[in-house]
């Protein structure tokens, strides 16, 4: 009789033990394991993504010369200077005269900042396809927005005047 | 005299260790003892797995050379700009090209106003004719990147010939592409 009882005494504290010790036991083991697969995940996509990292920045070193072409194409300020001495040179080399140049900041929340401007220009038509076509090789982007072209006697000679209006973007950098 | 009894009448099996009646009891508390045991240092081993990985991580992003990816999200972020710069860029010199070829050598061009914006192409010009006038509408619009015209304001000038105002709506991807 005392056997027995002392046997479902332990019995009892058997389960106790199963229930209020191995079984937590069991869930907290879960959930380290269930931790331990998710933090190698992301250190393995992590190391992943370093590697990936330091092969693209390798390529850019490669390709120093098109990443360069890239900045000059949309670079990172306004580039006020090197703009108005592009567009000069460009009214130049396709034999036309500037008149007039001005330029500002449009204002706009977009990541993209653009730059207006408007430019007066008098020549022959064949000069304005010329200028057309090396404004459009330039490497910075310049976007024509309306063109206006008249034609007009002055001292009986037939001048045709063009008024432009023209977009630049720059991206600045994100701080 | 009496008999010598060398053997007792009632023989008493000589039970070792615990008593058979304990036996389940005994052998149900040591299983659940020895699970709870096994589970509490194999979870003290995973413990210190977790910390590890994370020191490991702590270390991960310690070493990481910011500037190198900076510069590589830059280049990233330039890249995916100018794409869509270069696919909204247009090309002035083909819709001047365009409207070049589609003009009668009789019509004369005195002002013209192009907008990307309004997709439109106003030209002010002078024609020999009414006629001249109509070929020079049914020429442009035989061009499919043309997608509406409206002539108007036509007068008869002095010198005989005819001013209008020709107005055309564009396809901006057919037109200045």
């Amino acid at each position: 009789m005392n056997d027995r009882f002392i046997s479902s005494i332990m019995i009892a504290a058997s389960i106790l033990v199963f229930f209020f010790l191995a079984l937590p036991s069991f869930d907290k083991t879960r959930m380290l394991s269930a931790s331990i697969s998710e933090r190698e995940e992301i250190l393995l996509e992590a190391e992943a993504i370093k590697a990936r990292v330091a092969e693209l920045d390798r390529e850019i070193d490669s390709k120093k010369a098109e990443v360069d072409k890239l900045n000059i194409l949309l670079p990172k300020e306004k580039m006020i200077p090197e703009l108005l001495s592009g567009i000069e040179s460009l009214v130049a080399a396709s034999g036309m005269s500037l008149t007039e140049m001005n330029l500002s900041e449009l204002s706009g929340q977009e990541k993209i900042k653009k730059l207006s401007g408007n430019l007066k220009l008098n020549g022959s038509f064949v000069s304005f396809m010329q200028f057309l076509d090396l404004l459009e090789k330039n490497l910075r982007l310049i976007d024509l927005i309306t063109v206006d072209v008249a034609a007009q006697l002055t001292e009986g000679a037939r001048v045709i005047n063009y008024d432009l209006r023209f977009e630049v973007n720059y991206l600045p950098v994100e701080q | 005299m009496p008999e010598l009894q060398l053997l007792p009448e009632k023989t008493t099996r000589v039970q070792l260790g615990a008593p058979r009646k304990l036996g389940s009891g005994v052998l149900s508390l040591v299983i659940a003892l020895v699970l709870w045991a096994g589970l509490f240092f194999y979870n003290r081993n995973l413990a210190s797995r977790v910390q590890e990985l994370d020191a490991q991580f702590i270390a991960f992003n310690q070493a990481r050379d910011l500037d190198q990816e900076g510069r590589v999200n830059e280049v990233r972020s330039n890249l995916q700009q100018s794409s869509a710069l270069l696919d909204e860029h247009i090309l002035w010199s083909k819709g001047f090209q365009k409207i070049q070829s589609l003009t009668l050598p009789s019509v004369q061009f005195q002002s013209l106003i192009a907008s990307v914006p309004e997709l439109k192409f106003e030209v002010k010009a002078a024609a020999p004719n009414m006629t001249a006038i109509a070929k020079q509408g049914a020429n442009f619009l035989t061009d499919a990147s043309v997608a509406d015209l409206s002539i108007s304001q036509i007068k008869v000038l002095t010198s005989g010939q005819t001013e209008f105002v020709i107005k055309l709506t564009f396809d901006r991807d057919k037109f200045l592409k």
